[in-house]
């Protein structure tokens, strides 16, 4: 006995107020007794916790922080019965809010959209249970009005007068070096990629790597106002610079925005989700720097 | 692709002969897999290649696509980051190579051809997309490893084959997705058509697509992030709308070629260029020329600023890269399969003056002129966007930084490109001149062979013989020069030693100076030149041989005069020394080819005075020929064909209005045939050739000497040796082949199968000259027959053939025609009224004629006791029975002896093959004529005897209506 679930859209991406389709498809080997078929539509922004440090903070606000329901919605596709040998498909559907959060797989947070499938079955056999994740897009989450019009281009210069957290007597030791570049925009359209330019001027001791760093911030809290806890973790790092490059050529600073591990902006009464960009610097002779950069993410509203 | 008519044509004529220029002109253009197996085989290295032995543990590669594993899923904070670095730091430095393993190159080729295999397997057998994407990853890892610089080209060869194979793999798998499955049977019911729009891709496939843009734009490491990107590059197909894609393309490639700027080793950044540059030519043939033009101007400023600028300036400190080649030009070298190929997709696209005269303003306006960019640009480019700006490249040329291109590789390119498209007429001479002047200070002649070739071509196809002339002095300078220096170097060596190994190159240039002499010139003048016949004494024998050869082709072509005895003797003797050349040891094929070319230069020689001694130049031309060209049949036989034409070629001149002195010369050109025909071994030849030269004997009125020819040919044909074929209709021969050559040049045209046939061919011929002739003064009336029938009936003819009977047949037609009042034609009018009337012909022809009908009687009767005949020779016997009743009814008294023969013969031809087969067409005829010779025809019968004759004839008929 075999149960999937076919969400008939390739891209398993909705929209909200959008009717979700699909079947159940059953394939036996031979006729099956069973005691209902069972189909629960589930969306939860979550509070989630896998790694192991810090234990003792995040006991705190993941005991009180509780799952915020988004959606739910339950149905019998099929009663008690039999099911007959081959292929059969049982069709489903129902129909998203209006308002929802995006979908958005975070370390601590996220936003999940599923539909778990539950067939019981005779006392001595176990029953069957599956799940299918599927996508929610939230056009016009983290937008305002005129955003993707008014592109501001963020003018950056690296060199070690810029540096911030190093102490000053100790500025002299760092080595010369100038790398200036601009950001499109520091508004990002999740389905347009993050874009931009950067130039060695010059440099006293050899670049070995400029890296982009996409990082997210969660912020979690136990009640308005109470404590709260906030992590940036990152996202994926992408290496944009190999060896020294020429003096004074523009190279690109580019990434496509992962789907999934980004979301437009996200906030909830005790719960927000930012993202930022760092631009690091890793010299031959081991020193490092990072320039950061916050990035405002949004969906543009469908026209 | 860029292959004008023009340029086709002109490698096809230098194609037989002169491998050396044009032919190679246009082969390796954007062709990537010839390009490929150069490169293996000329970057290689003696060297262990460091290989990060991460890269060869399976296990250790990053986990793409793994859940588990995706570094997006765990937890990393900046902290963690940074306490990640130090660590990282602290293992680079304990560990320090021991990281690395060496391989030497065989290994490592041998550990890529793995990986190729192993990718497709996982792809194909275990479906595992996850490991395929790792390899690839592994592989392009590879790529930005660069401590062997010398191997960095092959081994960049290498890596592009695995992403080549990924590429395609992720492209096939896309376009499956794409087809419609039927979901009961699981076929495939409808597959994506070869060309289509992405209306046409389903949606799946477009998310299955999206999914690996998505994978792959993850990727942490640049370049590896970079190649599968490029590799990737032809999917992009899928996702694109039609209106949009050519846009969104020419964005997507420009933010790759951007992006390679991010790599600083040049030689690594160059080659991700080269393989973006390749991928373009296969998937984006339509790509902007900005984009093209962007990605050469990067890769121009990337050689330039990271290697060629003084190493003071060096942007990246690769000193020790480069310090590692002994000579910068070396490490430039590996540059060249990037500067060559960036160059061809710009200059395939380009047809456009302003694009061309745009780029070559910005290799102008930067500091740095090298001729290593300065010579892919001529190469690359169209030659008419080349010679129509040629003035200004020629300056560019002229102060080209030489130290990493030789500047003699630079103009033999600018040469090839002016041979396929011609300047304009103004500023030819001014071009040309600014290039001799510096290719005359190329002091080796190692360097100076290959211009001199390629710009021989040039002058030959838009100057006069007169700079041709400068150019072979020039030639001629540099090879004395050359040879000086060098005796004088190495004492013990000869002079012409200096030149011996480039023998083969100056036979070159000589060739491509026969092969294209200006239109209009004759070879006369170029043997007038100054030092070409002293270049040509330089060279060897047999390379002397093979310029002597395209010396008489291109006579033979232009059909030239001989004023000048001096010129016509010194190409003779070029000719003698070819002729001369042929041993037994040569194989048929060249002589063949040989004793073509002579017998054209034979035919092209002409002389120009418009009096009749031209015809004696001709003559003497002619003997001298047959004294030093004795070894070939064919140009004999050809002497004597020419020989007879002279003949001819007097009598259209005089009009045949002779007089002694002209007799006299025919006398001579006769005897010249008579004494030249013996000479040919092959008998057949031979006697065809006295033949032909009695019947222009008999044209001219010299019968006594036709008599001897005649009399000889009879002789020779007694002596052709028989040759039996098994099967008459496909058979070829020594004999065929030398038949067919005679086809050639002209006289003899049948083709003949066997002995047999030829000698059944010869007789007929034979017979019908011997009817034009007056009989014999002093032997008789058919002295001449006799002596043929007799040679006949001795002659050895196969028992199964009709050869004999046929033969006899065509005795019995000759006498016939003996027998009548008037001949049918004859050179000589009065002749036959001389002997007509007299009794003794007719009563020798009776005797000859009885006996010769016995004869055939007797071999028909033998032919009848052979059992197993095949139908062919059935056939022709019938055939055969046929005529020689023909012959009977219209030349014989049909007394009741005759008529029963006949019948007997009907009765024979029956036996032999039905009447039917005959069809009834052939039997009327054969009786109408019977009747019609009974009837009217012969006059000479009086009315009794035509009566007799009817009654005869309606015997026949009743006789033959019986059977």
């Amino acid at each position: 006995m075999n149960l999937d679930i076919v969400i008939k859209k390739a891209d398993r991406t909705f929209f909200p107020g959008e009717k979700v389709r699909g079947v159940v498809r059953l394939t036996s080997k031979s006729e099956t007794k069973h005691g209902g078929l069972k189909l629960q539509a589930d969306g939860e922004v979550a509070f989630q916790y896998t790694g192991s440090s810090n234990m003792n903070v995040f006991d705190v606000v993941m005991n009180s922080f509780k799952p915020i329901k988004l959606i739910e919605f339950v149905t019998d596709l099929a009663p008690a019965g039999k099911i007959p040998e081959g292929v059969t498909e049982i069709p489903f559907e129902f129909v998203l809010k209006n308002q929802l959060y995006e979908t958005y797989h975070g370390v601590y947070l996220s936003v999940r959209y599923k539909i778990n499938v539950d067939m019981k079955m005779g006392i001595f056999t176990r029953d069957i249970k599956k799940f299918a994740e599927f996508v929610v897009h939230n056009p016009g989450q983290g937008y305002e009005q005129g955003m993707e019009l008014k592109k501001e281009p963020r003018e950056f210069v690296m060199s070690p007068s810029s540096l911030q957290n190093v102490k000053r007597n100790l500025i002299t030791s760092v080595p010369e070096y100038k790398i200036s570049g601009r950001l499109s925009t520091t508004r990002c359209d999740l389905s347009e990629p993050f874009e931009g330019e950067l130039k060695v001027e010059s440099t006293a001791v050899l670049i070995k790597s400029i890296e982009l760093q996409l990082v997210r911030v969660e912020t979690c809290s136990v009640a308005e106002g109470g404590s709260s806890i906030k992590e940036a973790t990152e996202i994926q790092n992408l290496q944009i610079v190999e060896g020294n490059p020429i003096k004074n050529v523009n190279i690109p600073i580019y990434m496509v925005l992962p789907r999934l591990f980004t979301s437009p902006f996200l906030m909830g009464n005790n719960f927000k989700v930012e993202f930022e960009a760092n631009l690091i610097v890793l010299f031959e002779n081991g020193h490092q720097i990072t320039e950061n950069f916050p990035i405002h993410t949004y969906r543009r509203p469908r026209k | 692709m860029f292959s004008k008519p023009a340029e086709v044509s002109a490698s096809m004529i230098t194609g037989q002969l002169n491998v050396g220029v044009g032919n190679m002109r246009r082969k390796s253009f954007l062709n990537w897999p010839a390009k490929k197996v150069g490169y293996l085989k000329k970057y290689t290295t003696e060297k262990n290649i460091p290989v990060i032995s991460k890269i060869l543990d399976q296990d250790a590669g990053q986990n793409y696509g793994d859940d588990s594993y995706d570094p997006r899923n765990k937890i990393i904070t900046p902290e963690e980051r940074r306490k990640m670095r130090l660590e990282q730091l602290d293992t680079e430095k304990k560990q320090g190579r021991e990281a690395e393993q060496y391989m030497n190159q065989q290994e490592l080729l041998k550990l890529l051809e793995g990986l190729n295999e192993e990718l497709s397997e996982a792809w194909n057998v275990t479906n595992d997309r996850v490991k395929s994407l790792k390899i690839v990853i592994k592989c392009s890892k590879m790529l930005a490893t660069n401590l062997v610089p010398q191997f960095y080209p092959s081994m960049f060869v290498l890596v592009s084959e695995v992403l080549d194979t990924f590429g395609r793999l992720v492209h096939t798998r896309i376009r499956e997705k794409s087809s419609t499955i039927d979901p009961i049977t699981n076929r495939v019911t409808a597959r994506l058509p070869t060309k289509f729009t992405s209306a046409d891709v389903s949606e799946d496939a477009k998310e299955m697509c999206r999914n690996w843009f998505y994978k792959v734009a993850s990727v942490r490491e640049l370049i590896g992030r970079l190649c599968v990107e490029m590799s990737l590059l032809a999917c992009h197909e899928y996702l694109l709308p039609e209106d949009k894609k050519q846009a969104a393309l020419d964005k997507e490639v420009s933010r790759l070629i951007r992006s390679i700027r991010g790599i600083g080793d040049p030689l690594v950044a160059n080659y991700c260029r080269l393989y973006l540059a390749r991928k373009i030519q296969d998937h984006i043939p339509t790509l902007s020329f900005e984009n093209r033009s962007s990605l050469y101007h990067d890769m121009m400023e990337s050689i330039y600023k990271q290697s060629l600028s003084p190493l003071e300036t060096i942007d990246r400190i690769n000193h020790d890269v480069i310090y590692q080649m002994n000579v910068p030009g070396q490490y430039i070298d590996l540059f060249v399969p990037c500067i060559d190929y960036i160059s061809e997709t710009m200059g395939k696209e380009c047809q456009d003056e302003t694009q061309f005269t745009f780029i070559l303003e910005k290799y102008q306006n930067t500091n740095w002129r090298d001729a290593v960019f300065l010579n892919a640009l001529i190469r690359s480019f169209d030659a008419k966007l080349i010679s129509t700006n040629i003035l200004n490249i020629v300056q560019l040329c002229k102060v080209a930084n030489d130290q990493t291109c030789a500047k003699h590789i630079l103009y033999a390119s600018l040469g090839q490109k002016l041979c396929a498209s011609s300047p304009p007429q103004n500023v030819k001479l001014e071009v040309l001149n600014e290039i001799w002047k510096v290719v005359t200070k190329i002091e080796s002649l190692n360097d100076y062979l290959p211009i001199s070739n390629v710009f021989m071509e040039f002058v030959c196809k838009n100057f006069s013989l007169k700079q041709v002339n400068i150019l072979v002095n020039d030639l001629y300078k540099h090879i004395l020069q050359s040879s000086t220096s060098t005796s004088s170097s190495d004492a013990s060596s000869s002079s012409s030693n200096g030149i011996e190994h480039l023998q083969q190159e100056i036979q070159n240039v000589l060739l491509t100076l026969f092969e294209h002499l200006p239109i209009g010139e004759t070879i006369i003048q170029v043997f007038h030149m100054d030092h070409l016949m002293n270049i040509f004494d330089l060279l060897k024998l047999s390379f002397q041989l093979q310029v002597s050869q395209s010396i008489l082709k291109i006579i033979s072509i232009r059909k030239m005069t001989f004023d000048d005895p001096v010129v016509l003797q010194s190409i003779f003797d070029l000719a003698k020394s070819i002729h001369d050349s042929i041993n037994p040891l040569t194989p048929k094929s060249t002589q063949d080819e040989i004793s073509n070319l002579l017998i054209r230069f034979i035919t092209a020689v002409r002389f120009n005075t418009f009096n009749n001694t031209r015809f004696e130049k001709e003559l003497n031309f002619m003997v001298e020929c047959r004294r030093h060209f004795h070894h070939f049949d064919s140009i004999k036989s050809h002497l004597v064909q020419n020989t007879l034409k002279i003949i001819n070629d007097l009598n259209v001149y005089l009009n045949r209005k002779h007089s002694k002195k002209t007799i006299d010369f025919i006398k001579a050109c006769v005897a010249y045939c008579h004494v030249t025909i013996p000479s040919i071994d092959d008998q057949l030849i031979r006697c065809k050739l006295y033949l032909l030269t009695s019947q222009f004997c008999a044209q001219n009125h010299l019968l006594a000497q036709c008599d001897v020819l005649i009399k000889q040919s009879i002789q020779t044909l007694f002596e052709i040796p028989l040759v039996v074929m098994t099967t008459t209709t496909t058979t070829t021969t020594n004999n065929v082949d030398h038949e067919e050559n005679n086809n050639n040049n002209g006289m003899i045209v049948e083709v003949i199968k066997s002995t047999s046939d030829q000698i059944i061919n010869v007789v007929m011929i034979l017979i019908n000259t011997l009817i034009s002739l007056p009989n014999h003064p002093e032997h008789g009336v058919l002295y001449l027959i006799r002596g043929l029938v007799k040679v006949i009936n001795d002659f050895p003819f196969p028992k199964s053939n009709c050869a004999k009977l046929k033969c006899l047949v065509a005795v019995i037609t000759y006498l016939n025609c003996k027998s009548q009042f008037k001949l049918p034609f004859g050179f000589v009018n009065q002749m036959d009224e001389l002997f007509m009337e007299d009794e003794q012909v007719e009563s020798e022809c009776l005797t000859v004629g009885n006996r010769i009908l016995d004869e055939i009687v007797n071999q028909l009767q033998d032919l009848e006791l052979i059992s197993d005949l095949d139908p062919f020779t059935i056939k022709k016997r019938g055939e055969v029975i046929l005529e020689l009743i023909n012959e009977l009814c219209f030349g014989c008294d049909l007394n009741r002896e005759m008529i029963d023969l006949i019948v007997e013969l009907f009765k024979k031809s029956n036996q032999i093959v039905e009447w039917k087969r005959f069809g009834d067409g052939i039997k009327r005829a054969v009786m109408v004529e019977s009747g019609v010779a009974v009837g009217g025809g012969n006059s000479r019968l009086t009315i009794q005897e035509q009566n007799q004759y009817k009654q005869g004839l309606v015997l026949l008929f009743n006789k033959i209506h019986d059977e």
